[in-house]
């Protein structure tokens, strides 16, 4: 794939929450496979 | 009726299964693979590979895989600006693209990754359309859109019922501007991978000759170690 300079991004500190970030949220990777098709959104221009 | 309704396939020639069911080990190639989530049951004797190569030949059948319809489900089929009052569902992949959105699922979970974590998070420089600002826009929009609708269940926090509760969606609108950009370039370069970009966008019409054969291609999910589902047609 042609790429760009990577972009990186500060790091957000976990202070107030001890909780990791993955369990607070649905995460895209756990998703389902009708709603990834849906999350495509093929409604919009690629 | 409603199998032709939706893919575009006959019924009842091809019946709505989730991919071929003699097929033990999920294929490897771009084509291939889509081939086989549309397909019904290989020809005894046949391997999926010779009878894509068949379905290619015989005119009636390559007309069918050329010109599929690119979306199922409700719902205006295409949207130019955000819609936030409309609640129903919207358009959804045609199944035989299950594998475009797991890549575009792929880079928004790296997306996330480079967020919360400062992970390096490239977009696509060359091979693309520029993609203005408002555009960037209108796809986080959307794809929040259909993050928000269904929510999965904690593995581990319980509500205030004792019960695990359903976790909000990922908001990918705190993510830095670089990132959601990236992310909506490289959205573009994986519908163009699988040969789709305006013209199959406006007429809703895609064509399985259209996707690189690409042999060696298999999803960035499955090279991670998941599973490839075989429930594209059955949702959880």
């Amino acid at each position: 794939m042609p790429v760009t300079t990577p972009v990186t991004t500060p790091t957000i500190a976990p202070t107030t929450s001890p909780t990791p970030y993955w369990e607070e949220h649905t995460m895209p990777e756990r998703i389902c496979p009708q709603q990834t098709r849906e999350v495509a959104s093929p409604d919009v221009m690629p | 009726m409603v199998w032709e309704m939706f893919f575009g396939v006959p019924d009842p020639e091809f019946r709505p299964v989730a991919f071929a069911p003699n097929i033990t080990d999920f294929p490897t190639g771009r084509r291939l693979r889509c081939f086989v989530r549309l397909a019904p049951q290989i020809p005894a004797g046949m391997t999926a590979v010779e009878y894509l190569d068949r379905a290619e030949k015989l005119r009636g059948l390559a007309d069918v895989y050329g010109s599929l319809y690119l979306r199922t489900n409700d719902g205006p089929p295409m949207l130019t600006e955000p819609d936030p009052n409309r609640r129903q569902s919207n358009p959804a992949l045609n199944p035989g693209l299950m594998d475009l959105g797991y890549e575009i699922l792929e880079d928004m979970q790296e997306a996330t990754e480079a967020h919360f974590e400062g992970k390096p998070y490239a977009g696509v420089d060359e091979g693309i359309e520029p993609v203005p600002d408002e555009h960037v826009e209108l796809v986080i929009w959307a794809m929040q859109r259909e993050l928000n609708r269904e929510l999965r269940y904690s593995r581990t926090a319980k509500g205030p019922d004792g019960y695990s509760m359903r976790l909000p969606a990922v908001e990918l609108k705190i993510y830095s501007w670089p990132i959601l950009r990236a992310l909506v370039e490289r959205r573009r370069l994986r519908y163009q991978q699988f040969g789709i970009g305006r013209h199959e966008w406006e007429t809703g019409r895609w064509s399985l000759w259209q996707v690189p054969l690409d042999p060696e291609y298999r999803s960035r999910r499955e090279a991670r170690g998941l599973p490839e589902r075989n429930d594209a047609m059955r949702p959880e």
